[in-house]
């Protein structure tokens, strides 16, 4: 089956991939200006004793031979020990991937709800004051630096108007794990305090991150649409008396809509990127906090860890789009 | 590109030509902040009495933490963030092209070699990317023009490989070959100057990213280090200050702002005029370059 | 996928299944109710363990001294020692044995019962880790020089006379040894375990821990010392980063108690809500600025004179820090016994000019001056300076780096920085804390004594200090070691500050005492909203 194939090599492709990201997140990582061995030494080790736990950790070795043992040991699922928590590192990483994973799939649920249909609007009315305004603000959505919206969205949501809470993930109690997702615990466990209570502190770091995705989406859905309406089906399907709303919503957005989500595969990145700001804002418990402590703390082998696990996320999702992809469109997945 | 027509194209199209007015401003304060600010002591002078302010006559946009007026500093962190923004994409270009030419030419595992190191820079976030190669070389302007570099290559990579792959076909460049003129020859003198548009382009987009990702390096302490009036680093510093002390704040984000949005104006524009065929946005040329190299 | 990856739970030994996350946070009606009497706290560094003996910041230390018990303990201010575990000691005529009698009828949180094996364990345990607190005992106490004479008393073996050891002991935590046995693995005294999980006598009994979110706990009744009547039943303790969350929380009511250092800005604007106390307690916190004065030009004292005349205090003090600090005179935070009465050094461009002039070597590089990343008090510091060197034609570039980075730089005299930035707090309350551990030649290597000002004279002053047992030459010492580091400008001592804190007007019976620095949460109770 052509399509399995398809899927398994770039599966195959998406695993070397990862294995690339492993090299140079090592190779980034061990020029830190901090020593790792004097740092799980502790404060008061001696020389010897630093020397000593160099040997232990392997760090005195050769550098690929150190990179050799640390893929031989991340085969088995070890990451090895966060000098800053003594715990596993994927341990760490495990108990904050649901917070990630809440607010990429948040955020960009909020920006395909918002941004396919402005797109569509948008192209409708071409040339109308509405399409430039929503040119106008697609590209400001590209260029408003998201800390400084995230902090500006606080003062003028939070402070002034009161609406929203400021930080956290939930203020009362999580619901019953299941997925570690809480509004999808919470609807699972049927708990609709635990369901508002999430939704709301998910608001404004979703608000945050989503904007310059739902830009992205806003411009191929316009242009996805501009094109599919050039195309000869559409005058046909009008001859047929369907009406005008039927032809947009249904066959020329499905035509556009192509583009649109190899998009969304790839503002992936610039979503996971734009977390580990975010997530420090807002307290959010994710990966992206942990990223930013571990690289404050110089915990190289959590940086490396958490950056793995973030590249691993992007790389699945792209997996997952294109597979979506090829069986939407067989034929965008043949080209 | 005609002259004539090339700048008439520019300055029919609205959002472009605003663009380009927002970078020349931009760039002209870059060039004379030090002798046209108010307070050109301000960059390094401190007066702990007069912290805090807010906007009046004297201060515009107000003092900050340590007393320095926040507009001098702000027209003076132009010039950080033209550096920056300038030396790093500078830098992703000199990595980035040579590398393209190069396995856009050749075929064999040296292109696929390269092409996959793109691919595998790409698959980290390139802010992830760039905290990471920051931290480590240590805060400090230059290194942020290193990890800008480090980030933004793969993008130049993409795009020349696939134009040089396009371009490897035509008649003319094979003619070359055929008259014996050797690969560097053909690549330097034929190839690379049909590159110029969808370069220019891609310089003018990369300038956004890299003043949002240089300011996203200064707000978390990897940029330049005090006193300077680096943007990031200012809105960093005026956290702990508000909601009092919002001017401190407010207006290096929208300094930000305006500037990204004119380099994105004027790439967008750019590429409209230059580039007929690619009649798309920022993420699109990633993505057509993303789907010429998986074909 | 278990549980404990999201609100790991970490309960104090066998977790009774009443204690998990789900159940603590179970009905709504009940949990509503249940949090009023719940005490909401927040720190702005992450609690990344839970180990006792790996703390000694006090970003780090609400957990250790709320949950753990010490053998003694500091109260009040200025801070009086109090038995705590332990009831009394005697120590030898020699100063070398310490013989510790320990209270009886204590309890750990699974109910077993606190003997001297466990004071024993925990000692062997620290030594073992070689982590913060390890430093205050490393070559004072030897391995297995701790000995359980009977059920109730300790005797510590000490490799020489140190007049300060008890007072160190409010730095000792003790944890539950069988527990800890129970889990260690490949003898690494339960380091992994006890990282997640808590083996303790303490005030409050762990429910939940999670390094991302924070921990809660409930009020343990089986505590030795009684409780007030509105105690608090429950903690819940949040890590919050962000100065401006911090302030809105606070303003909002989302937080009762915040622990850790605000600036004066943010306590001025938490306490313009009208349920927030501003809180100001004189501590003995030292902020200064460290040279390495085996390096020149800092070897040359004129030029570290001339620096330390270059600093503009007033406008530091009242400008920056909202007259919220002391001016410094000294190593010896004022007030203390031995500290000098008047700084040795003021602000003084001309006089720097003149003792610049007077120096053997010239400044003819750029010096360094490192500050903490993400610390902003140390960076306006650096920023001070920097303007006054300007004055005197000196250029000094600033340097940010993380604390480990910093630390670890300050293990050899090469790696050391020009200058930099730190806080000597009270470990302990003992001048030691302030003279032997900044400038006794043994300590070399530890980021405390990395100004490396020592000598052979000095050195033999600190030794005779540590050792007598005579409190009034002690402080005679200690005062003539401090007088000697100032005149000499071992270091710019800029000021000793005031802990600035804030409450929500329903916590009450707080009491500050300046070891923890605020951290102290066991006298709080709720007043009735």
């Amino acid at each position: 089956m052509p399509l399995l194939l398809r899927f398994g090599k770039r599966l195959v492709w998406s695993i070397g991939t990862l294995l690339g990201v492993v090299v140079i997140v090592f190779a980034i990582s061990n020029v830190i200006p901090a020593d790792p061995a004097a740092l799980v030494a502790g404060d008061s080790a001696t020389a010897e004793q630093i020397a000593e736990t160099r040997a232990r950790l392997g760090l005195d070795l050769p550098l690929y031979q150190q990179l050799f043992n640390y893929l031989g040991r991340l085969l088995q699922g070890d990451m090895g020990t966060s000098i800053f928590t003594a715990r596993p590192i994927a341990e760490d990483l495990l108990g904050r991937l649901p917070a990630t994973i809440e607010l990429a799939l948040g955020s960009m649920l909020l920006a395909v709800l918002i941004g396919i249909p402005v797109g569509v609007i948008s192209a409708l009315k071409r040339g109308s004051l509405l399409d430039h305004a929503v040119r106008v603000l697609t590209v400001s959505g590209f260029a408003v630096a998201n800390f400084w919206l995230a902090i500006m969205l606080q003062l003028l949501l939070v402070m002034w108007l009161d609406l929203l809470p400021l930080f956290g993930r939930i203020e009362g109690d999580a619901p019953a794990f299941i997925t570690g997702l809480y509004t999808v615990d919470a609807l699972l466990t049927g708990n609709w305090r635990a369901l508002g209570d999430a939704l709301w502190h998910l608001a404004l770091p979703s608000i945050t991150l989503a904007l310059p995705v739902a830009a992205t989406i806003v411009r191929f859905t316009r242009t996805g649409v501009l094109e599919a309406l050039g195309r000869p089906f559409v005058p046909y399907a009008q001859a047929m008396g369907l009406p005008p709303v039927i032809i947009v919503w249904r066959y020329v957005l499905r035509a556009a809509l192509t583009s649109v989500v190899t998009q969304i595969g790839l503002v992936t990145g610039t979503l996971l990127g734009g977390a580990v700001v975010v997530e420090a804002i807002f307290d959010w418990p994710g990966l992206g906090g942990y990223t930013v402590n571990s690289i404050m703390m110089s915990d190289y082998s959590a940086v490396m860890g958490a950056a793995l696990w973030i590249a691993a996320m992007y790389v699945i999702t792209n997996v997952i789009v294109d597979a979506v992809q090829a069986m939407v469109d067989p034929r965008a997945a043949a080209r | 590109m005609g002259g004539t027509s090339f700048w008439s194209r520019l300055a029919r199209d609205r959002l472009a030509t605003t663009g380009f007015a927002i970078t020349v401003l931009f760039v002209v304060i870059a060039a004379i902040a030090p002798w046209i600010v108010p307070y050109p002591e301000a960059a390094h002078e401190i007066a702990p009495m007069n912290r805090l302010r807010p906007p009046s006559e004297a201060h515009w946009f107000g003092t900050d933490r340590l007393g320095a007026d926040v507009f001098s500093r702000l027209l003076l962190g132009t010039r950080e963030t033209l550096f920056v923004a300038l030396f790093g994409v500078g830098a992703a270009a000199v990595i980035g092209v040579p590398l393209g030419l190069i396995a856009g030419w050749l075929d064999g595992w040296v292109s696929d070699g390269i092409m996959r190191l793109a691919d595998i820079f790409l698959a980290i976030p390139q802010i992830i990317l760039a905290i990471a190669i920051a931290q480590t070389l240590g805060p400090s302007l230059v290194n942020v023009v290193l990890a800008l570099g480090f980030t933004i290559w793969p993008w130049f990579t993409r795009l020349v490989f696939a134009e040089t792959r396009a371009l490897r076909r035509e008649p003319f460049i094979e003619a070359c070959a055929a008259l014996g003129a050797s690969p560097w020859r053909t690549l330097a003198l034929h190839v690379l100057p049909n590159l110029a548009s969808p370069l220019v382009v891609r310089v003018t987009l990369s300038m956004g990213f890299a003043v949002l990702t240089a300011a996203a390096l200064g707000f978390l302490g990897l940029g330049a280090p005090a006193p300077s009036p680096e943007w990031g680093r200012t809105i960093a510093e005026a956290r702990e200050y508000l909601p009092d002390a919002w001017w401190y704040a407010l207006a290096p984000g929208l300094a930000i702002f305006i500037v990204v949005m004119g380099f994105n104006m004027l790439g967008d524009g750019l590429r409209d005029v230059l580039d007929p065929k690619l009649r798309r946005s920022v993420a699109a040329s990633r993505a057509q370059s993303a789907k010429v190299q998986e074909a | 996928m278990e549980r404990r990856t999201t609100f790991k739970l970490a309960a104090a030994g066998l977790a009774a299944p009443a204690l998990a996350g789900p159940a603590l946070l179970a009905g709504d009606a009940q949990a509503q109710s249940a949090r009023d009497g719940v005490l909401r706290l927040a720190n702005a560094v992450e609690l990344n363990t839970l180990d006792p003996h790996a703390v000694l910041d006090t970003g780090r230390l609400n957990f250790k001294v709320n949950v753990y018990d010490s053998l003694y303990r500091f109260a009040g201010n200025p801070p009086v020692m109090q038995p705590w575990l332990a009831e009394r000691h005697e120590v030898s005529a020699d100063g070398i044995r310490v013989r510790v009698h320990l209270r009886r009828g204590v309890v750990f949180h699974d109910g077993s019962p606190f003997t001297a094996a466990d004071v024993v364990y925990s000692m062997e345990r620290m030594l073992a880790l070689q982590q913060g607190p390890t430093r205050l005992f490393a070559g004072l106490v030897a391995p297995g020089g701790t000995r359980a004479l009977d059920d109730h008393t300790v005797e510590f073996t000490l490799t020489r006379p140190a007049a300060p050891f008890p007072s160190l002991l409010s730095e000792f935590y003790v944890v539950n040894s069988r527990l800890v046995r129970a889990n260690e693995r490949d003898g690494d005294w339960g380091r992994a375990w006890l990282a997640g999980n808590v083996a303790a006598s303490g005030s409050w009994r762990v429910t939940a821990y999670d390094p991302a979110v924070g921990w809660e706990g409930e009020r343990f009744d089986g505590h030795f010392l009684p409780w007030h009547e509105r105690a608090p039943t429950g903690i819940r303790f949040r890590t919050i980063r962000e100065a401006n969350s911090q302030t809105l929380g606070m303003q909002r009511g989302d937080i009762d108690y915040f622990i850790g250092t605000l600036s004066a800005d943010q306590v001025e604007r938490m306490a313009r809500a009208r349920s927030v106390v501003a809180l100001r307690e004189p501590s003995t916190r030292l902020f200064m600025m460290l040279f390495n004065t085996r390096r020149p030009p800092f070897d040359d004292v004129h030029v570290r004179r001339a620096i330390s005349m270059a600093f503009d205090y007033e406008g530091w003090i009242n400008g920056i820090m909202n007259g919220t600090a002391r001016r410094s005179t000294g190593p010896i935070p004022p007030g203390l016994p031995g500290a000098l009465p008047e700084p040795v050094f003021n602000y003084d461009l001309d006089a720097a000019r003149a003792e610049l002039a007077r120096a053997a070597v010239r400044v003819d590089r750029p010096v360094s001056l490192h500050c903490m990343t993400g610390i902003a008090r140390t960076e306006q510091a650096a920023q001070v300076m920097q303007a006054g060197l300007r004055q005197l034609g000196i250029e000094a570039r600033i340097v940010a780096e993380t604390w480990p980075t910093l630390a670890n730089r300050c293990r050899t005299e090469e790696t050391t920085p020009d200058m930099m930035t730190i806080w000597s707090g009270a470990e302990y309350m003992d001048p030691h804390n302030w003279i032997g551990d900044h400038y006794h030649s043994a300590q070399h290597g530890n980021w405390k004594a990395c100004s490396w000002w020592s000598g052979p004279e000095t050195d033999e002053m600190i030794t005779r200090a540590y050792q007598s047992q005579d409190e009034a030459e002690r402080i005679r010492l200690y005062g003539d070691v401090a007088r000697r580091a100032a005149e000499n400008a071992a270091s710019v001592y800029i000021h000793n500050e005031d802990w600035l804190g804030v409450r929500n007007t329903r916590v009450q019976g707080f009491e500050f005492t300046p070891v923890g620095n605020g951290n102290h949460i066991r006298s709080m109770w709720l007043q009735n909203s």
